[in-house]
């Protein structure tokens, strides 16, 4: 017998490992169709919702899950995380096809990877029952929904950066002649180009502009790594980077070449915009390399920095009880160049209009039915009642949300926002500003290929810090993200990147 | 004579022991093996065996290099200040001082604190805008640093952060191995009128070096594994300035999900780790610590 516990131990060792190979060698599956329950079920189910932690994002779930429960006798509970353990969390559900989540209400970006994994159903079949789709959304929010020809998700939160500023503050009589003095012409309001904005950035950077007696700034910025601070960056690069809608067949081109995922990200026109960004940052922005998100919110909130570029929520923030800027504040299309590189022809082109080319970064938060659940249909009646008009409109116009506008009709149905205190016509203007970056002809699609997020916060976002800090040359730093973009696409699979990056662009 | 069903039931006792050991030890060991001989994605398709690809990879990778490499200067900055400090601290609380217990105590509070919780502390603290530390510095008229956020400042913060956590433990089991010193060779040498430093040199430390050695072993493969107060205060930035090896593992293997790299890449830290071990042992022998 003592001989044979070696052999035993040896077998065990082996008989598992098999199993485990067995079980890690899946074939690449196609996205699962929907499973459709002949019947209701007729005990009441608990639903898991996986999210982020509150009160943002998962804070609507928890606030209507109440009386969705009265209405069908389910539960449906928020599996809360941070934000950055969402994407792992959600991946290594999808790899191992676990059954824990039946929804989630997680990135548009990351659509691609729930796609290729086949953990995400198509939702076309359940919208066809929808009367107010796709006819209520914006052209932008449907694009996003769809991947390869299917919808897959639907965005309840409508995600891109534009530009916040503090019309008291710019419309200043006093303050447009100072300038006018300094630099030699009258800016516009709000700054049309990103030469313009460092300039009146630089202009009301380090002095107290509101006679409150504190030193206020021009700009503020989120520039910590790990800390989504690469899509602030965007916005500077993208209207010298990508080739105007009018001049191009597929619009909204701007991190690879679709033919073949060679990196745009160094070309002359992405390192003139890292090199404004930096400059900015050195002299029309508050000191220091420490703001993250609520940062620039809260910042601009309070009255301490005179522009921004984030994401639609500073709106809502900005009537918030510790709110000073409320009705000061003015939403515009993030500025724009009077040049860009065109890529195709590698040279640089001067423009008589202003080219803007918004970047819809992170895309927003989006619901989607995975393939795990049992209960594909009784998801369906929660996400119907969450984007239902009714309940959709008191959620965009809730500070606490985290919802920006999404639906046409957000625009019309003002009364939730006269409930939030919001002024009428200020309303109605953050809501179309929102809207019209949703909508630009040249605006981007954030990336929505697998390993969207290696790509920028594995490589783009520690070589960007080093540029901000000022260690790097935008040049330097760029070179390198192309190079490291392109071994991670070699590693990925360069065919499968090019059909996935293709897809997303719906190239033509 | 046992029976056979004695001896059956003493091998059926002792299965479930084994099984256990197999699958929660032995097996993941060996699959670890494999996985780093292996590109696997999970869910993109099967494991694919590619032999010594991964490691050749890491031969090329500069950002592992630089990560091992930060990962040293880390290991050796915080171990000399832990270790200087620590026997300082240790040879004044040996003395007859007053309020000696309340300082013997309150010195341990740091490292029974959650390194997530001192992290959130340490952020608030090192904030370039708002925190205490740029605030305190103002009053000597020092320009405020960038602590998390500078290429050398940001490592020089977590160096901070570790050693006022960590330098306790240094402190306490120092402390033990000079209390545990046999009382008459202290007095034999005051009789024979040796000074202080001459008894610390010659006597104190030569005795407690077995235990040192092996607390700062110890501390070594700690710290070579640091990685919740990274992830926190500055999230391996600016630029790669503070991607240490382990956190530069954790993004690879789970944040790209490459775990056939990932794992090749643990492998290398843990065979680090090991020689570190072999040489620690090594001098414990040489001193004379070890048979």
């Amino acid at each position: 017998m003592k001989r044979k516990i070696p052999i035993i131990l040896v077998a065990l060792v082996v008989v598992l490992s098999l199993i485990f190979l067995v079980a890690s060698g899946e074939k690449k599956e196609k996205a699962a169709e929907a499973p459709k329950t002949a019947e209701k079920q007729p005990e009441a189910l608990t639903l898991s919702v996986l999210t982020m932690t509150g009160p943002f994002i998962s804070g609507p779930i928890k606030a209507h899950a109440p009386e969705f429960k009265t209405m069908t006798g389910n539960t449906v509970e928020a599996i809360e995380v941070s934000f950055g353990d969402i994407f792992p969390k959600a991946k290594q559900a999808a790899m191992t096809k676990s059954d824990a989540f039946d929804m989630l209400l997680a990135a548009n970006i990351w659509m691609a990877d729930f796609v290729g994994l086949g953990y995400v159903i198509p939702l076309d079949d359940y919208l066809a029952g929808e009367g107010w789709y796709p006819s209520d959304v914006p052209e932008g929010i449907v694009k996003k929904n769809t991947f390869g020809g299917k919808t897959y998700g639907l965005i309840c939160d409508n995600d891109n950066q534009y530009l916040f500023y503090r019309k008291d503050i710019l419309g200043n009589p006093d303050y447009q002649a100072k300038f006018k003095k300094k630099f030699g012409y009258s800016y516009n309001v709000p700054p049309k180009t990103l030469e313009e904005l460092v300039d009146v950035a630089t202009f009301f950077n380090n002095w107290d502009w509101d006679n409150d007696g504190e030193v206020e700034y021009g700009f503020i910025t989120n520039t910590k790594r790990g800390a989504q601070a690469y899509w602030y960056s965007f916005s500077w690069t993208a209207p010298y980077a990508v080739i105007p809608s009018d001049k191009i067949s597929t619009p909204g081109i701007f991190f690879f070449n679709p033919e073949n995922m060679k990196p745009l990200v160094n070309n002359p026109g992405w390192v003139k915009g890292m090199e404004l960004y930096h400059k900015i940052l050195k002299n029309g922005s508050a000191p220091g390399l420490d703001w993250v998100r609520a940062d620039v919110i809260n910042e601009f909130v309070l009255g301490h920095a005179a522009m921004a570029i984030d994401w639609g929520d500073i709106g809502p923030h900005t009537y918030s009880d510790v709110s000073v800027v409320q009705g000061k504040t003015g939403y515009a299309l993030p500025p724009g160049s009077k040049e860009y590189w065109d890529w195709k022809q590698n040279k640089w082109v001067k423009t008589d209009k202003i080219n803007y080319a918004p970047v819809h970064c992170f895309n927003g938060w989006s619901w989607y039915i995975t393939s795990a659940t049992k209960h594909p249909d009784e998801c369906w009646d929660f996400i119907s009642f969450m984007m239902s008009e009714r309940i959709s409109s008191i959620d965009v116009a809730t500070p606490d949300s985290g919802f920006q506008p999404w639906r046409i009709s957000h625009s019309k149905n003002l009364d939730s926002w006269k409930a939030n205190r919001w002024d009428e016509a200020d309303a109605k203007a953050y809501i179309q500003n929102t809207l019209d970056v949703t909508d630009h002809p040249n605006s981007v699609i954030d990336l929505r290929v697998p390993g969207a997020s290696d790509y920028f916060e594995g490589i783009y976002e520690p070589y960007l810090t080093t540029v901000l800090s000022g260690e790097n040359t935008a040049k330097g730093a760029l070179d390198k993200v192309a190079k490291e973009w392109d071994a991670l696409t070699d590693r990925l699979g360069r065919d499968k990147q090019v059909e996935f990056y293709q897809w997303h662009l719906n190239y033509r | 004579m046992i029976g056979l069903a004695e001896k059956r039931m003493k091998y059926a006792l002792i299965v479930p022991v084994v099984v256990f050991i197999l699958v929660v030890a032995i097996f993941p060991l060996l699959f670890s093996l494999y996985m780093m001989l292996s590109i696997w994605q999970p869910g993109t398709g099967g494991i694919q065996f590619v032999g010594f690809a991964n490691f050749k990879a890491i031969g090329q990778d500069a950002r592992f290099w630089h990560a091992l490499w930060l990962s040293f200067v880390y290991v050796a900055i915080l171990l000399t200040l832990e270790l200087c400090l620590g026997t300082l601290i240790a040879t004044v609380l040996q003395k007859e001082i007053g309020g000696k217990n309340f300082f013997r105590v309150s010195y341990m509070l740091p490292m029974l604190l959650s390194p997530v919780a001192v992290s959130y502390i340490w952020k608030m603290i090192f904030d370039y805008n708002r925190g205490p530390a740029n605030h305190f510095l103002s009053f000597f008229g020092i320009q405020p640093v960038e602590w998390l956020s500078g290429e050398i400042s940001a490592i020089i913060s977590l160096v901070i952060v570790d050693v006022w956590q960590w330098t306790p433990f240094m402190i306490l089991t120092i402390l033990a191995a000079f209390e545990a010193l046999p009382e008459e060779l202290f007095e034999a040498a005051v009789v024979d009128g040796a000074s202080p430093v001459k008894i610390f040199q010659k006597i104190t430390l030569p005795l407690a070096l077995p235990v040192i050695v092996t607390i700062v072993l110890l501390r070594t493969i700690d710290a070579f594994k640091v990685f919740d107060t990274i992830y926190i205060l500055t999230g391996g930035g600016p630029g790669t300035a503070t991607e240490l090896l382990n956190f530069y593992i954790y993004l690879r293997g789970f944040r790209a999900f490459d775990l056939g790299y990932g794992t090749a890449m643990s492998w290398v830290q843990l065979i680090v780790i090991i020689a570190m071990f072999m040489f620690f042992i090594r001098s414990l022998k040489r001193i004379g610590a070890l048979r």
